[in-house]
């Protein structure tokens, strides 16, 4: 069922049709959210949160908007008031520990090979730890989610130049950070 | 197009943001420069990098705890109704209740209704009592002994 049918079917106060929302989004939402905070809990709490504060917002869903940017609108939201209040610098070390399986990033079996993947992952997550909050969130919202600039602009609530802007700074950012393993 | 344009214009192309003419410009000088074509080389190695991070499975249970929190939040909307307004509301029966039975209570068993003075003014003129009335001729041979 689409999303829009869904989303009246929620405002009308049917839960079961709001709970098909919950689980055709929860994934993604999760998983950016464990991108933002670096932490299991915290993304487990935000993307509770999230979803409660898109049930009150049912109300101002409108049919010409996409619902899954409308979703990362209150997910950004919540992951930036996260960032701003985290004393500790992010770790997203739970990327490489927590999953990342070196042998499907490289096409060889031998041991030296996939240490290589490993460390290349690490200093990747490591560079993408330093960006700044924001600049992160637009580049998975680009790369990893592969929304599209304007909307990513929406789900930000910045411009498309300005989100562009961002787009090239990170992208120039995490090159210096990778320098090492890149062939420049 | 020089370097510059390059790299201001190799993410938008990367992105699939960029027009159809500027992804032939871009993929021209690539061609032609070399430290250009490796820019673009590591910028798609960037790509790679991002896109091939893992996603994690949500726990298990998360829907139902969404769901839980969104009854949760039900209710704590609805709660103020039952906190509020249902007090409230018990309180302006309680008064309401005490005022209709006091009103029952004087009507049964209280002093009768006193007709108060400034009700009856303008009716001086007329006699106390009725012209045939029992009363009428007690004051009359009342007035009757006072003349003889």
């Amino acid at each position: 069922m689409e999303d829009d049918i869904l989303m009246q079917r929620a405002k009308g106060g049917d839960h079961d049709a709001f709970r098909q929302v919950v689980e055709r989004y929860q994934r993604e939402i999760y998983n950016y959210f464990i991108r933002s905070t670096g932490s299991i809990e915290d993304s487990e709490d935000m993307t509770q949160h999230c979803f409660v504060n898109l049930y009150n917002s049912l109300g101002r869903y409108r049919r010409s908007a996409s619902l899954r940017t409308f979703i990362y609108r209150i997910a950004t939201n919540l992951a930036i008031s996260f960032s701003r209040k985290r004393k500790l610098p992010l770790s997203l070390d739970i990327l490489v520990e927590g999953g990342c399986d070196p042998a499907s990033e490289s096409s060889s079996d031998r041991p030296e090979d996939l240490a290589y993947v490993r460390e290349l992952q690490q200093a990747y997550v490591e560079s993408l730890a330093k960006l700044p909050a924001e600049w992160s969130m637009i580049l998975d919202l680009r790369i990893g989610k592969e929304l599209s600039y304007k909307e990513i602009a929406d789900a930000v609530g910045r411009s498309v130049s300005s989100v562009e802007s961002i787009l090239f700074r990170a992208r120039e950012k995490l090159s210096a950070g990778m320098a090492p393993f890149l062939s420049r | 197009m020089d370097c510059n344009d390059f790299e201001k214009l190799a993410g938008r192309v990367l992105d699939g943001e960029a027009a159809p003419e500027e992804a032939t410009a871009l993929e021209a000088h690539a061609a032609s420069c070399e430290s250009c074509g490796v820019l673009i080389g590591d910028l798609s190695a960037l790509g790679r990098l991002h896109s091939g991070l893992p996603e994690l499975e949500p726990p298990a249970g998360l829907t139902d705890r969404i769901m839980a929190g969104i009854k949760r939040f039900e209710t704590g909307r609805t709660g103020w109704i039952w906190r509020v307004l249902v007090p409230a509301a018990a309180a302006v029966f309680v008064l309401l209740g005490i005022r209709i039975g006091t009103q029952i209570t004087d009507a049964w068993f209280g002093e009768p209704a006193v007709v108060q003075h400034s009700e009856v003014t303008g009716l001086e003129h007329l006699d106390v009592y009725p012209p045939d009335s029992f009363g009428k001729a007690i004051e009359l041979a009342a007035k009757g002994e006072d003349d003889e």
